[in-house]
């Protein structure tokens, strides 16, 4: 397959993938693509990328709030720019996973860690 | 009300703990009193209510613990030493430590600190202590590397010199970039507002005329008992940021309310569980252990702006704050804490419980906090210093103006 690889292989299956990170330099290349299939179709798309050179992983759509770290403190609520973190009237905090963008920013808003 | 200070007009410390011997007392969450107070009137909630318990659960970054080794043979006198590479201050005597907040790893840098060192000590983990001397004649050993437990210490002794402000000030960004602050992150051009302190359940604010809180009253902190040793450091009561220094055992502490944190970019602390039964001596504690969260107000400041006095955009109050937004420039803004009130809650509940179940009673204070005190600022003599971080972006900042009126 030629290069670009992404490109080649999204005019090949018709899957309009979405870039939401890249990182090029001269010898390497990472992105985190969002590839809207699922199932075999998935299987099928990967085995594509592995083909074709590409080391691939699966990650998690949206960040995760880890529970039992969690201290409730609301400090990842205000920074997020889609407000997909919400606190209920208890102040325990909870993820909207539809509205996560992926931004990264409540990882590192989080005091304690509890945000992956 | 011309009454003293502290005076014990309504009720005594002694039949207070009396009542709490027979199983009798009377005991409320602020947040129960808050309400209780709206509901039957303020006099008739003062002549019913006992105690009222407070909480907090904050980062308080001017807290650590001293410690004592015991001796090793043979023995070391310290001069420097770390605590899973975080440096703890060892100018004192040969074993003798202070372990701080906001020491960071040399290893692990932003994401270990003093604060994570003491919830792994308090969480019974292993930590390893590495030593060096110059070595004396009474001393000879000249270095050391060993592990320790909390058990192992003679003495683990929390001292805070700063906790539990009695409120705090919000946060908000002027300027075109991001900023990372001990107030959290701050989105550009106002793109939110953080905020801290406990609001209605503010353990030092329910007392806000400082007629009970002071040295020798019991407390509960970090999960155990704890004492008020004093004014905390940069304690400013006329202006309604009041502070305490706290003592407590470490070896009685749950690492549940002592939570070693990082602030991105800024450095690491610990979040720190406080709470205060406020006894309800006379009329004028009631009055200040029910004020509610829409009486209690403080400033949001513009953190764009890297100076000692930043600009005020607004008055708000801890119930706008509650609220989840705000108006900045006409322009909803989201709010959202630091400090923990499900946490808050929960220890001005455990407190209420320890003095139901008859496990705690309440502490006549030797003496009251200050009710003055002058807040100085550090004058530059001689040279200037570097100003500005060699981090810090250069930015554009946009004037605030508040034409909204809530």
């Amino acid at each position: 397959m030629s290069e670009p690889v992404l490109s080649q292989i999204v005019l090949k299956t018709g899957i309009l993938m979405n870039i939401l990170e890249a990182r090029v330099t001269a010898t390497t290349g990472e992105m985190v693509v969002d590839v809207p299939i699922a199932g075999k179709q998935l299987d099928e798309t990967i085995s594509l990328f592995e083909e074709a050179g590409v080391a691939v992983n699966k990650i998690p759509a949206t960040v995760k709030i880890d529970i039992d770290k969690c201290i409730s403190c609301g400090a990842c609520v205000s920074p997020c720019p889609v407000q997909a973190i919400k606190q209920h009237s208890d102040w325990s905090v909870e993820l909207d996973e539809a509205k996560c963008i992926r931004c990264l920013l409540c990882i590192d808003a989080c005091p304690v860690r509890a945000i992956t | 009300m011309s009454e003293e200070t502290g005076a014990e007009s309504l009720r005594t410390y002694e039949e207070i703990n009396a009542k709490i011997k027979r199983g009798e007392a009377v005991v409320l969450t602020a947040d129960e009193f808050v309400a209780h107070a709206a509901q039957r009137g303020l006099e008739a909630a003062a002549k019913e209510v006992d105690v009222v318990t407070t909480g907090t659960f904050g980062a308080m970054c001017s807290s650590g613990a001293f410690l004592n080794f015991g001796h090793s043979e043979p023995p070391i006198r310290m001069s420097r030493c770390w605590l899973n590479d975080v440096p703890a201050y060892k100018g004192l005597a040969a074993v003798d430590a202070y372990i701080g907040a906001t020491a960071m790893s040399e290893s692990l840098g932003f994401e270990y600190g003093g604060g994570h060192v003491i919830e792994d000590l308090v969480s019974g983990k292993e930590i390893t202590l590495r030593a060096e001397s110059y070595g004396t004649d009474c001393y000879p050993r000249r270095s050391i590397e060993t592990t320790v437990v909390l058990e192992d210490l003679n003495q683990a002794i929390l001292i805070n010199p700063r906790n539990a402000y009695q409120h705090y000030n919000a946060a908000t960004n002027s300027t075109d970039k991001i900023l990372y602050t001990y107030m959290g992150t701050l989105l550009p051009s106002f793109g939110n507002v953080t905020y801290s302190g406990a609001g209605q359940l503010s353990p030092l604010y329910k007392d806000k005329g400082f007629e009970t809180i002071g040295i020798g009253t019991r407390i509960f902190l970090g999960g155990g008992i704890g004492y008020v040793i004093g004014e905390g450091t940069q304690h400013s009561p006329q202006t309604q940021f009041g502070t305490i220094m706290v003592r407590g055992d470490l070896k009685k502490m749950t690492p549940r309310y002592l939570r070693g944190a990082t602030f991105h970019r800024y450095g690491t602390t610990l979040y720190v569980g406080v709470g205060i039964p406020i006894p309800i001596l006379n009329l004028r504690i009631a009055e200040s252990a029910a004020l509610a969260d829409e009486q209690i107000q403080t400033n949001l400041l513009d953190y764009g702006i890297p100076s000692r006095n930043r600009p005020t955009v607004k008055k708000v109050s801890y119930l706008d704050l509650k609220s989840g937004e705000i108006y900045i420039n006409d322009r909803k803004t989201p709010t959202s804490p630091l400090s923990s009130f499900k946490f808050a809650r929960e220890i001005a509940e455990t407190l209420k419980h320890w003095i139901l179940e008859r496990r705690f009673s309440l502490s006549r204070p030797v003496e009251l906090l200050p009710r003055q005190r002058e807040s100085k600022p550090l004058e530059v003599r001689g040279g200037q210093g570097v100003l500005t971080s060699a981090t810090a972006p250069a930015s554009r900042t946009t004037k605030a103006t508040d034409t909204r009126r809530e």
